[in-house]
């Protein structure tokens, strides 16, 4: 939805809002008279179930906020069968067959000479941050650890 | 990075989870203040609108040196609904993977106040603000802003049902159930309240990303709240005047 369309719609809406507002809110004292005339334990059973059943919607409600629906551009992997035809989307583990990819970050500090510096290399084999100077695996001291 | 720096890293990290019993719960004790000051202010502007609309009022509270019980029993409602809602959002934003807190803002002070004076309510004195990777999604930003008006709407059925079991009790315990309904009243009253204003499709508030998401759940959400408003009476705070 374009911009300017949606604010087109959100005075739709604030329009509709006056209306039922105009209209709900002197409506609303008279729904008051539901009340009179009944016994306490008549109100009492009435209101119960109605508490019930607000609760039970409520509840309803939040199993639809959790229910297992594809969500956009969030953190889920895919799965693709061998003969490459069929893909299935799975949820986010940090096993070890799949494969993700890591944000280098902007600033960081060599590993090797400690020096600060801006858009640092990464080692493919060992993960470690570097710069320019020693990158590749012969100048530091590579598969010493983080492997 | 060394191997002895990564062990006193790990020592340093351990020491502070196990420390502190509200890191386990994702709070801070300086995010329970400003929830705790954000109650009480919009306790205050609730009662100064309520105070201003019928002058009767404090006289009926106060009458004859008896002790206000419904004050403290609306504090309590307001504290439970207001302190819910905005957890909820949080809760809900940190299990999506998001970072989240609470925080009073000027801007909504300065809303509240000026609504205030003008005698409608716009409770806008604070919000949970997140961020994380998660709100680059409407799938999410949607669920985190439709769990608050969802436990209002909760509360509220609870708070019924508490109304019920004091109609009950009336002949047998009359002191007991005479607090029980007035505290369901104020708290369905209070409950239709938040979830209705927060509902409404407006800019910064919830019921504008819960209609990007999924406009079925507003639609329901929001006729829920209506019809409750209509039978239970929680329409009566937007009366101007």
């Amino acid at each position: 939805m374009e911009l300017h369309s949606k604010y087109l719609t959100g005075f739709f809406i604030i329009g509709a809002l006056c209306i039922g507002y105009s209209i709900l809110v002197p409506i609303s004292p008279l729904f008051s008279y539901a009340y009179i005339g009944y016994t306490s334990e008549y109100l009492g059973i009435l209101l119960t179930t109605i508490g019930v059943l607000i609760l039970i919607i409520g509840l309803i409600f939040y199993y639809l906020l959790y229910s297992s629906e594809r969500i956009k551009g969030f953190k889920a992997e895919y799965e693709i069968s061998p003969d490459l035809t069929q893909f299935k989307a799975i949820p986010y583990s940090k096993n070890g067959s799949s494969v993700q990819k890591e944000e280098i970050p902007d600033k960081a500090f060599c590993s090797h000479c400690g020096k600060e510096i801006f858009k640092p290399f990464q080692c493919n084999i060992c993960k470690q941050l570097l710069c320019g100077k020693h990158y590749l695996p012969g100048e530091h001291s590579c598969m010493e650890e983080g492997m | 990075m060394k191997r002895q720096d990564q062990d006193w890293k790990d020592i340093i990290e351990k020491e502070y989870t196990k420390k502190n019993i509200l890191d386990k719960v994702h709070l801070s004790t300086h995010e329970i203040s400003e929830l705790g000051i954000a109650w009480v202010i919009s306790c205050f502007v609730i009662l100064v609108i309520i105070i201003r609309r019928d002058r009767d009022f404090l006289n009926e509270l106060f009458a004859q040196g008896r002790i206000p019980n419904e004050l403290f029993l609306f504090l309590f409602a307001l504290g439970i609904s207001f302190f819910t809602h905005e957890l909820m959002h949080k809760f809900t934003a940190i299990k999506y993977g998001a970072k989240a807190y609470f925080k009073i803002s000027q801007q909504g002070l300065m809303i509240t106040l000026i609504s205030m004076i003008i005698g409608f309510p716009i409770l806008a004195i604070g919000a949970v603000y997140w961020w994380g990777e998660a709100t680059s999604s409407t799938g999410i930003r949607g669920r985190v802003s439709a769990a608050g008006p969802i436990s209002n709407l909760i509360l509220a059925g609870l708070f019924i049902i508490i109304q019920g079991l004091g109609f009950f009790l009336i002949e047998s315990m009359t002191e007991l159930s005479l607090i029980l309904i007035t505290i369901g009243e104020v708290g369905v009253w209070l409950n239709v309240f938040l979830g209705t204003f927060n509902l409404l499709p407006i800019g910064v508030l919830d019921g504008a990303k819960v209609l990007d998401w999924n406009p079925k759940i507003w639609i329901g959400l929001i006729g829920s709240f209506i019809v409750l408003g209509l039978f239970m009476g929680g329409f009566s705070f937007y009366i101007p005047f």
